[in-house]
């Protein structure tokens, strides 16, 4: 990569408003100086044309980070309410009296991947939630795959019941998988609720799982 | 033979007569009698730890059942009466974890027979209710539990078997065992051991072992009942003991055997409640009567064999015990057993006392040993 390479976003947005900006500068200078009355009108032109310029440039760019934030955050929501009531009644124990080899739901990740990658949180202000979206992704993924396992072990051969149920024990046990996912869950939520809580995130979080 | 056989078979057809019960009696009653002069013979000890009233014999006759009958209604002696007004309730958390289909429920120590009846009544509602079998060391008691467990339900007297014998005899529970399948073949048993009786014994632990060795398949559940303490220090022993001593019925209640097994004149000032910290698991509390005449006295036993009481000389007439949460979960390991449900009842302890419960629990068969394959939640 050559210099421009690394030069960062920030920098490329700089100096375009700063040549836009002087370019205004010297369309106001222009203007002063033009003597006759058609003189005015080529530097009244161009000067409207960079304030239009500036403001469109800035403006749509950050109305439309909104929008895709919006989106990510609506995504979220949804998958955090779902996650909700998977972690909620989702991963019952297993009946002690008649323990059986079961499928078991997944937790869903995608919206938390594609919020991940689509940088709509790249922007500064948003440190805390990435960092946390990959705690709980990082989680997520760990736990689904402690379910193939599972499901496999138990699938593949024939599991005595007390093993079934210890399986079942260790998933459920305090302080173990599950409940550091609710617990991550549940810091999502917060933060979702708290800093997040846009209209349209408000009423999606409302709904019962 | 012929003959006798028959008149067994006619036993359903005589308790259709409300006034008939049956009892099994499973051991030499003499034998037990010999058990008692023997626990009283002990040598000297002040401190406690001598002559001695094992646990069945506090029970054992109908002095002593009558005796205990009042106990449990004195408003002196909350523990008890509590813990029968709400068993019901903290049962009904429980039930929903039995076994599906009939179940039979074999009570062991059924005292006034109370907790039975909210018991079968739950499992009579749902008709669910099988053979219901009381075991107790005390035939009246036996007889008074019965009809009391029994008032308004519908378990025909056919399949009401009460068996008299001490189930902290080895080969008392092998024979119990024997009866109790032949009886429900391989369907579900209920056990129950209720009231904290556990804690009566000496060795705890080693009871409640050998009763699920012995006693429980993999299809039977066991109902234990404990009383339980969170505070574990010298305070908290104090008040624990202090609870027994409160009540002139509980008081007359473990005299009864003094007057049943000895010519003592008996003195109710003589007798104490000691407690003591067992480790940390659990409040132990003595109950003990005191030589306090300043001279020896002669006690004369059932054999009419004579026995020195020195002055200071104790004899220790019942044991019991609070539980802490470890001492509670150490016993249910080294016994072998899982825990498959638990309610908790906060007593009624004044705010500024130590908090003791009462715990239910219902427990299966297993050895506590976790299996060896592969956990991926481990
Ligand atoms: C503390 S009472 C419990 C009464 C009743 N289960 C309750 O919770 O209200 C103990 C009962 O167990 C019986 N018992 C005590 N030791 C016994 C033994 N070794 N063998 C048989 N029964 C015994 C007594 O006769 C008495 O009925």
């Amino acid at each position: 990569m050559g210099l421009l390479g690394r030069l960062s976003r920030q920098f490329f947005a700089a100096a375009t408003i700063a040549c836009l900006l002087a370019a205004l500068g010297i369309c106001v200078w222009w203007l002063t100086v033009a003597r006759g009355r058609d003189d005015h009108f080529e530097p009244a032109a161009s000067g409207l044309a960079l304030v239009a310029a500036i403001t469109g440039v800035y403006a749509e760019r950050r109305a439309a980070a909104r929008e895709r934030r919006a989106q990510a955050l609506y995504a979220l929501a949804d998958e955090l309410v779902k996650n909700t009531e998977l972690l909620g009644t989702g991963f019952a124990p297993l009946d002690r009296f008649a323990p059986r080899a079961r499928v078991y739901p997944r937790l869903m990740q995608s919206a938390t991947d594609a919020a991940l990658v689509s940088g709509v949180f790249s922007e500064p202000g948003h440190g805390e939630l990435v960092a946390l979206l990959h705690r709980w992704r990082d989680a997520v993924h760990d736990f689904n795959r402690r379910l193939d396992l599972t499901e496999l072990r138990t699938y593949v051969s024939r599991v005595p019941p007390e093993e079934l149920l210890a399986i079942d024990e260790a998933m459920h046990r305090p302080g173990g998988q599950l409940d550091g996912l609710r617990r991550l869950r549940s810091s999502v939520e917060e933060l979702l609720r708290g800093r997040y809580a846009e209209p349209g995130v408000a009423v999606r979080l409302q709904q019962p799982g | 033979m012929a003959e006798r056989d028959q008149a067994v078979h006619r036993i359903p057809e005589v308790l259709r007569d409300a006034g008939w019960t049956v009892c099994l009696v499973g051991e030499e009653q003499s034998g037990k009698l010999a058990q008692v002069t023997a626990g009283l013979r002990r040598g000297p000890d002040p401190s406690g730890s001598g002559k001695l009233i094992t646990s069945g014999f506090s029970y054992w006759g109908l002095e002593s059942t009558v005796a205990w009958a009042h106990a449990c209604n004195d408003l002196y002696y909350p523990v008890m009466r509590e813990s029968i007004a709400s068993f019901s309730r903290r049962w009904r958390g429980l039930s929903e974890r039995l076994p599906d289909g009939p179940l039979h429920y074999v009570s062991l120590g059924p005292g006034t027979g109370q907790k039975d009846q909210a018991l079968l009544r739950s499992l009579d509602s749902r008709g669910r209710c099988g053979c219901y079998i009381p075991v107790d060391v005390s035939a009246e008691m036996l007889r008074l539990a019965q009809r009391e467990a029994l008032q308004h339900l519908h378990v025909p007297a056919a399949d009401v078997l009460p068996v008299q014998l001490d189930f902290s005899m080895p080969a008392n529970l092998d024979r119990l065992g024997t009866l109790i399948r032949r009886t429900v073949g391989s369907e579900p048993v209920v056990y129950s051991l209720l009231g904290n009786t556990l804690a009566n014994f000496d060795s705890d632990t080693q009871l409640l072992a050998l009763l699920a060795e012995k006693l429980l398949r993999p299809q039977d559940r066991f109902l234990l009942e404990v009383a339980s303490t969170a505070g574990q220090d010298e305070a908290a022993a104090r008040a624990a003991a202090q609870e027994y001593e409160n009540s002139p019925r509980f008081r007359e209640f473990v005299t009864s055997a003094l007057l049943q097994y000895t010519d003592l004149q008996i003195d109710m000032n003589s007798l104490t409640c000691e407690g003591l910290v067992e480790d940390d698991r659990a409040l132990k509390i003595k109950v003990i009567y005191r030589n306090r005449t300043g001279s020896e006295l002669q006690l004369t036993l059932p054999d009419r064999s004579t026995v020195r009481f020195p002055d200071q000389d104790t004899i220790r007439l019942l044991l019991s015990r609070k539980y802490t949460r470890t001492g509670l979960e150490k016993m249910l390991v080294d016994a072998r057993v899982t825990t498959v449900g638990e309610t908790h009842e906060a007593g009624h302890t004044a705010f500024d006392g130590p908090a003791f419960g009462m715990t239910l629990l219902l427990l299966a068969p297993g050895d506590g040993t976790r299996p060896a394959g592969p956990n991926p939640f481990d």
